[in-house]
């Protein structure tokens, strides 16, 4: 039985705006174990890629903060951590993976360095150690020819390939968690195919656990074990890949899947998207977010947030919805 | 059988830049059927949107020709590709940088009829353009609003308004919806499909989202280093691929369903799209091609028809 | 990289030889010459007879093109001609006067870059804080000051505190290299804190924006430590229009700090270029034209070739 890695409980991150307070993480609760793939799935403005910088306590001050919540890492609360401790954990046990491989690599170092910084740093290697890992790193995500590529610049090479770099960079130091955010949106689909079975290959092979944080319901179909999906800074279904897919339980989830057009269907005359805008953080209905667009909306949602609650009678599943009428659904699901 | 509203014939757009020559579109012959959509498929660094620039007269071809409604674009003058103009549309891709800023939504979709003198006096003009606003799901009220305070899928609505206000016959889509979030280009997606029927407009879709492609379009061609490798009907396409490349590009898209995803084939091509300004010899595609045979190298395929209305590049597509 | 270097320094000779045809002509466009200036201006009646003999000794009377063609010609053989008013050679008056006004540019420059890398950089990471108010007043105090009025405080400053002035008589450094260091240093100082003004603000929104990044937020995900991050992420790339700053001031620093040389009594270039623009000394004002122009041009030089060193991708092209 696998251990839990990460533990992120009623994490809360503000942003101050001109409009008013933001509540990008909105008491948002959620786990990985170790070698899972686990998915943060929304759309902009959900609070997803918030969540990861929140974890690794790079959201941008004094803006942003971090307000309420633990995050509980092996054992330790990160949030409660000194910079100076929390500097060692970056990179070092949690790694991050972002989503423009064109410019989150430093176009005036070589690749070489952007790799061997972090083995010098944090696992102590001397240069000549470190550039014998760096070599062997690329080679792991696929680079031909690695050692003639230390000493070239990111510049020099396709997005495709940064991106390899960034796994590259973020496996170095062996962490047990890698959070990677939308990191194949940027890339073309071919492009997307490749990196994407060279993550779920690497978190395999090497044990790493990995959250994937994504707007695209296919790519998280296809590698993640359990699926958050997110609205409005809220976690509003969770559950395994399958039962989100088979059985979603709130409209929201419902609405993504049946809006978007699907190569394994046949092709409906009309897609049936959800209606309605996107929610404006700053001015939030009470009660459920969602109840603007929701068509199985009832009085009881405007006025009483829905907590995320299991689905079904028996027993801990694990799959749970923040919808009062998540048992309607299920009807709806085998009518349909 | 009435004459198709677009034929684009042996289209050819190369760019100069430095030293290199781009070859951005390589000899892309297609025709558009009034009140058709076609859709225009591929990854970045394809032509596909070179393509649609060069048959607005955006870009001007290196060489063939772009028959729109019977005339011959290519060999027109500003003046008579003006009022030729009116009748061609786009859309653009970016909600956010495609309309200016410091204009009012009504007075962005007013500007064109009142250059192109369709509407005249001001009481006509303000009528048509919230006439347009609420064909494409906007309020009236809208009308007063500036671009920044509209969010990525109303100001989408906005561009759309825009070239409708023409009323033109055909109206070239440059990734409308790829820029917007999932639960909104379903919406946008509808808007287009209603108003080409209340319309009778014809479309050249460029996108790279396939499903997508597949749900608007009637006919797909698929495009790869400037050439079309495959063209063919929606069904042909999707169901049956002559091409490698057609092949590769529908199993990397993945779909929403785990158990199906498991099963699925998956073919991952290795390497890297090729510059434009090296393609490989012969078939551009061999490099990266899981079938490539020694003469893949030396033979640049041509578009031929395996069966009527249905073409791939590939020397191995008719086997 | 080489194909890089050989093209910089062929560019050179082009712009060169455009300024020494635009300063011939320029000065000949101003109305008097030397010989009207020199022989009228001491009010004594003066014969036309002896204004041209005085034009005929001195060359002036001949075709303008014939002009042209000898003084280019002494350029070819880099023979800079000798003053039209006090008849020395060229290159003895201006030796001294340039290795010194050469000195004091380069001191204030590296006071300057002193000032204003870890002011800028400072300001830069207190944003809007109270330390970022007064380094930025610092920067506003600096471009409001003139240099020579700060020049005058320092010696006020200097002698009626410290009861000790300056020394008056230039040292060259290769003679005595402490002389010269405590009589350079105070203008050296008011020159460069102006000079560093606009080099602080330049580093301070360079900064602010690679700060905002994306290569530094990954820096920060893979758990280095503030100061590394500056150094080696973001300095470099920081650098690059700082460096263009500097090197479009420097040319001023060469030929224009007229006062400033008067208030240390220093015998540099900028009193020398006044002086022979107003005698209309032909000969003088273009070698001193000329002068400036290859410093500035050598100084771009170099400053291309750190563009280079630092940013790889123009390296590349």
């Amino acid at each position: 039985m696998a251990a839990t890695l990460l533990d992120v409980r009623n994490l809360q991150t503000q942003f101050a705006t001109r409009g008013g307070v933001v509540k990008a993480v909105d008491d948002v609760s959620w786990d990985v174990m170790e070698g899972e793939t686990v998915a943060l799935v929304g759309e902009s403005g959900c609070g997803k890629s918030v969540s990861a910088l929140s974890i690794m306590r790079l959201v941008a001050e004094p803006a942003g903060r971090v307000v309420g919540g633990q995050v509980m890492f092996k054992g330790r609360n990160l949030l409660t951590l000194s910079e100076e401790e929390m500097r060692h954990v970056r990179g070092r046990e949690i790694a991050m993976i972002f989503q423009e491989p064109m410019t989150s690599l430093n176009p005036v170092l070589t690749i070489g360095r952007q790799l061997t910084e972090g083995l010098e740093i944090h696992l102590g290697r001397t240069p000549p150690q470190a550039r014998v890992r760096a070599a062997e790193l690329l080679a792991m995500v696929g680079i031909p020819d690695p050692e003639r590529r230390l000493p070239q610049y990111p510049h020099q090479f396709s997005g495709g390939m940064r991106q390899r770099m960034m796994i590259a960079m973020a496996l170095a130091c062996e962490p047990a968690l890698i959070l990677a955010d939308e990191p194949t949106t940027a890339l073309d689909v071919t492009i997307q195919a490749q990196i994407l079975e060279l993550m779920k290959d690497l978190s395999r092979r090497l044990g790493v656990a990995m959250l994937m944080i994504t707007h695209n319901l296919g790519v998280v179909a296809r590698y993640a074990d359990r699926v958050n999906v997110m609205y409005a800074g809220k976690i509003i279904e969770r559950g395994t890949a399958r039962e989100i897919y088979a059985d979603p339980r709130h409209p929201y989830t419902l609405g993504l899947l049946r809006s978007v057009p699907r190569l394994d269907e046949p092709r409906k005359s009309r897609l049936a998207p959800i209606e309605g805008q996107p929610p404006d953080l700053t001015r939030l209905p009470p009660g459920c977010s969602f109840v603007p667009r929701c068509a199985f909306r009832v009085d009881r949602c405007s006025t009483e947030r829905p907590p995320l609650r299991e689905i079904g009678a028996n027993g801990a599943t694990g799959h749970v919805s923040a919808c009062w009428e998540a048992e309607r659904l299920s009807r709806e699901a085998v009518a349909r | 059988m009435s004459a198709p509203l677009l034929e684009v014939r042996n289209l050819v757009k190369h760019f100069q830049i430095g030293r290199g020559l781009v070859r951005a579109v390589e000899d892309v012959s297609f025709s558009i059927e009034k009140g058709e959509t076609l859709g225009l498929v591929g990854e970045s660094g394809c032509g596909k949107t070179t393509t649609g620039r060069c048959i607005l007269q955006l870009e001007r071809p290196t060489s063939g020709e772009v028959i729109f409604e019977g005339r011959e674009l290519t060999k027109l003058g500003q003046r008579d590709l003006r009022a030729v103009r009116r009748k061609m549309q786009v859309i653009f891709q970016d909600p956010y940088s495609s309309l200016n800023p410091r204009m009012t939504v009504g007075q962005i979709v007013a500007e064109p009829l009142s250059v192109h003198g369709l509407v005249r006096g001001a009481g006509a003009r303000a009528a048509r353009v919230k006439d347009l606003l609420t064909r494409v799901g906007l309020l009236p009220r809208h009308a007063q609003r500036y671009p920044h305070e509209m969010s990525g899928g109303q100001r989408q609505r906005v561009g759309i308004a825009r070239a409708l206000a023409m009323e033109p016959t055909l109206i070239v889509c440059d990734e409308p919806v790829s820029a917007l979030d999932v639960s909104i280009q379903a919406q946008i997606i509808n808007l287009l499909e209603d108003l080409q029927a209340e319309f009778g407009l014809t479309y050249l879709f460029i996108a790279h989202d396939l499903a997508v492609v597949r749900h608007i379009s009637d006919r797909v061609a698929v495009m790869y280093l400037g050439k079309i490798a495959e063209m063919a009907d929606r069904k042909s396409i999707y169901d049956a691929p002559r091409h490698p490349y057609t092949k590769a590009l529908l199993s990397a898209v993945p779909i929403p369903d785990p158990e199906l995803e498991i099963q699925r084939e998956r073919i991952v091509l290795g390497g890297e799209v090729p510059s434009p300004l090296n393609p490989p010899s012969g078939c551009v595609f061999h490099p990266r091609c899981p079938i490539a045979i020694e003469r893949c190298r030396t033979d640049v395929p041509l578009l031929t028809d395996l069966t009527p209305g249905h073409s791939a590049a590939c020397h191995l597509a008719s086997v | 990289m080489t194909k890089y270097i050989v093209k910089r320094i062929l560019l050179m000779i082009p712009t060169l030889l455009g300024v020494a045809v635009l300063i011939f002509f320029l000065m000949r466009v101003v109305p008097g010459d030397i010989v009207e200036l020199r022989m009228a201006g001491e009010g004594a009646a003066v014969s036309q007879e002896s204004i041209a003999i005085e034009r005929a000794r001195l060359g002036l009377d001949r075709p303008l093109w014939q002009q042209f063609l000898s003084y280019m010609g002494g350029l070819a053989r880099f023979d800079l001609g000798t003053s039209m008013w006090t008849g020395a050679p060229i290159l003895e008056e201006i030796k001294l006067r340039f290795a010194l006004s050469m000195q004091l540019a380069i001191m204030s420059t590296i006071i300057a870059v002193a000032l204003a890398i870890p002011l800028g950089v400072i300001a830069a990471l207190k944003q809007d804080t109270w330390i970022d108010y007064v380094v930025r007043l610092f920067s506003i105090a600096g471009l409001a000051t003139p240099s020579f009025w700060l020049g005058i405080l320092f010696i006020l400053v200097l002698l009626v505190f410290f009861k000790w002035l300056p020394p008056m008589v230039y040292t060259p450094f290769w003679v005595d290299p402490w002389q010269n260091i405590i009589q350079l240093i105070w203008p050296a100082l008011a020159v460069g804190y102006r000079y560093s003004a606009v080099a602080m603000r330049m580093t301070r929104s360079a900064m602010l924006e690679v700060l905002r990044e994306d290569y530094i937020r990954t820096a920060r995900a893979k758990g280095l430590w503030q100061k590394l991050i500056l150094t080696r992420h973001a300095l470099k790339n920081a650098m690059l229009p700082v460096l263009t700053v500097v090197a479009l001031e420097f040319a001023f620093l060469m030929g224009g700090l007229v006062v400033t040389e008067q208030v240390f009594n220093l015998n540099g270039l900028g009193m020398l270029f006044v002086e022979s623009v107003a005698h209309r000394d032909y000969t003088l004002t273009q070698a001193l034209v000329l002068l400036v122009a290859t410093s500035f041009i050598v100084v771009n030089f170099f400053v291309d070739l750190a563009y280079a060193w630092i940013d790889p991708r123009i390296r590349f092209r």
